[in-house]
């Protein structure tokens, strides 16, 4: 069995010219979180989209569990998107639902509990949400999965900064130990403590890629810090 | 997996064309009310209802006919509405992100739409047709029935039975293959990067010149009198024929454009 949740090799993908991803080589421990860290238009969501089966790459090979992309990998991904997927007219409950009858992972009374916590009323539907209350519903949504892997596309850029640390305590306290988990994010500093390896991407092209403090002994400095400094406009 | 895509769907569907069903009945009810008590036959619990005949009671009846003539063309806009918006949200637009992300096969998520598109579809017919029964005046519900029951009884009998069993699976093969051709043509716009929905027209409208070329040259092929041993001499073969003609051209249009679909869902999904 392999100690990579992740593998991929020279993963290319190219939208007509234009080139988001140059041949990008990664893995990803199982256990670890990972930041995936740029700025925008980086290829970071493109990546994330290949993982989870919503484009296909270009060139290049692309292994999650050892699996193939495909309706398998499917099954043992959580992936969070950085937009709201509910139909207006569902109810929580009815997403509750859908996720129960799809993923056979899906823990419903996590899900509830979770819920509970934040005094969301299970029979609201989204259509009368906020965007905040959505994304959070979304995140419980996916964090309540007992995933292989999970994608968290720019999981805290819509919420504020107060709740922020609930998203980043809902993130560590439930996802599975043997799973890792992949955060999208330009908001370092608000997730930086929680990260294990970090890897910086700039224009389809992984710029570092480490662990976290290793990072931080080399450069002497915080991955904020770092960040910044890299990708210095 | 499919039986559960299907209830999802009707699901997130059913309330919309629930409300503008019971719309249309009640206007056709009222409707027909009103005329009855117009023409001096209106009775409730034994007792006569006069038409007022002023100017106010003309323009409420003449405005309950409008209403209802705009509910009427109301399903038929709204079901296509329906197919067209439903598939292309819910596989390419933000619930896109939850739909192609489900571990279930694409040809599923496919059918499961294009089986709840097509029960709407016939509830719509069915439901416009009972509300013009509603609205005729002279007819009572059991008269209705028996004269549908005579109709079937004539379509089925004196060998007429093959001939409208034809139509019908021509007819129901023709709506089938033409919601495909409009999820095919979503599909291929969602292939750009810009101008998409321009682009699904225009690949819609290049399916369906593509369709009437074909069809066109599979009517040429059977009955133009290419050599002696093609032409049909009776003309009821002729039409069930034709009939059989439209079935098989319908099922490879709808086998082409699904498994397009399908591909295009597979291996070329490209959400924004």
């Amino acid at each position: 069995m392999s100690e990579f949740a992740l593998e991929c090799k020279n993963l290319v993908k190219r939208y007509g010219s234009k080139e988001a991803l140059k041949g990008i080589d990664l893995s990803f421990k199982k256990g670890n979180i990972i930041g995936l860290l740029g700025p925008n238009g980086s290829g970071k969501t493109t990546f994330i989209k290949i993982c989870a089966g919503l484009l296909k790459q270009t060139e290049g090979s692309i292994v999650i569990d050892e699996k193939n992309i495909g309706l398998e990998t499917k099954a043992i991904i959580s992936y969070l998107p950085e937009r709201t997927y509910f139909e207006d007219s569902m109810t929580v409950i009815d997403a509750i639902k859908f996720f129960e009858t799809f993923y056979s992972d899906f823990q419903c009374e996590k899900a509830l509990d979770m819920l509970k916590n934040l005094d969301i009323d299970v029979n609201m539907k989204f259509k009368k949400m906020s965007k905040g209350t959505k994304e959070k519903v979304q995140l419980i949504m996916v964090m309540s999965r007992k995933a292989k892997i999970y994608f968290l596309d720019e999981p805290i850029a819509g919420v504020d900064p107060a709740a922020r640390d609930y998203v980043i305590n809902t993130i560590i306290n439930n996802y599975d130990e043997n799973a890792a988990v992949v955060i999208s994010t330009h908001l370092i500093s608000d997730i930086e403590n929680i990260l294990d390896d970090v890897v910086f991407i700039k224009n389809g092209e992984i710029v570092l890629n480490d662990n976290v403090d290793r990072i931080r002994e080399k450069s002497g400095t915080s991955i904020d810090s770092l960040f910044r400094e890299v990708f210095k406009c | 997996m499919l039986g559960s895509l299907i209830k999802y769907e009707f699901k997130v569907t059913y309330k919309k064309f629930f409300l503008l069903y019971a719309l249309v009945l009640f206007f056709s009810f009222i409707n027909r009310f009103m005329s009855e008590a117009r023409y001096g036959s209106l009775h409730f619990m034994g007792i006569y209802v006069p038409f007022p005949g002023n100017a106010f009671s003309e323009t409420v009846h003449l405005s309950f006919v409008v209403i209802y003539i705009i509910l009427l063309m109301a399903v038929g806009i709204l079901t296509i509405y329906i197919v067209v918006k439903r598939f292309y949200n819910s596989m390419f637009g933000n619930v896109g992100y939850l739909m192609n992300t489900i571990p279930v096969e694409p040809w599923k998520n496919i059918l499961s739409k294009l089986a709840v598109a097509f029960v709407w579809l016939i509830l719509g017919i069915g439901v416009a047709f009972t509300s013009v029964i509603i609205l005729i005046n002279d007819v009572t519900i059991t008269e209705t029935i028996k004269g549908i029951y005579e109709i079937v009884v004539y379509l089925f009998l004196d060998g007429r039975g093959f001939l409208t069993l034809t139509f019908i699976i021509a007819a129901i093969t023709q709506q089938i293959s033409n919601i495909m051709i409009v999820y095919c043509s979503l599909s291929i716009g969602q292939l750009f990067v810009n101008h998409r929905k321009i682009m699904a027209f225009t690949a819609f409208l290049i399916i369906s010149v593509i369709y009437i070329f074909f069809v066109d040259s599979a009517y040429s092929i059977c009955f133009v009198d290419h050599n002696a041993a093609r032409v049909v001499v009776s003309g009821a073969r002729v039409t069930e024929n034709v009939f059989i003609i439209g079935i098989i051209t319908n099922c490879i249009m709808f086998a082409a454009t699904f498994a397009g679909t399908n591909f295009i869902l597979k291996n070329r999904l490209n959400l924004e």
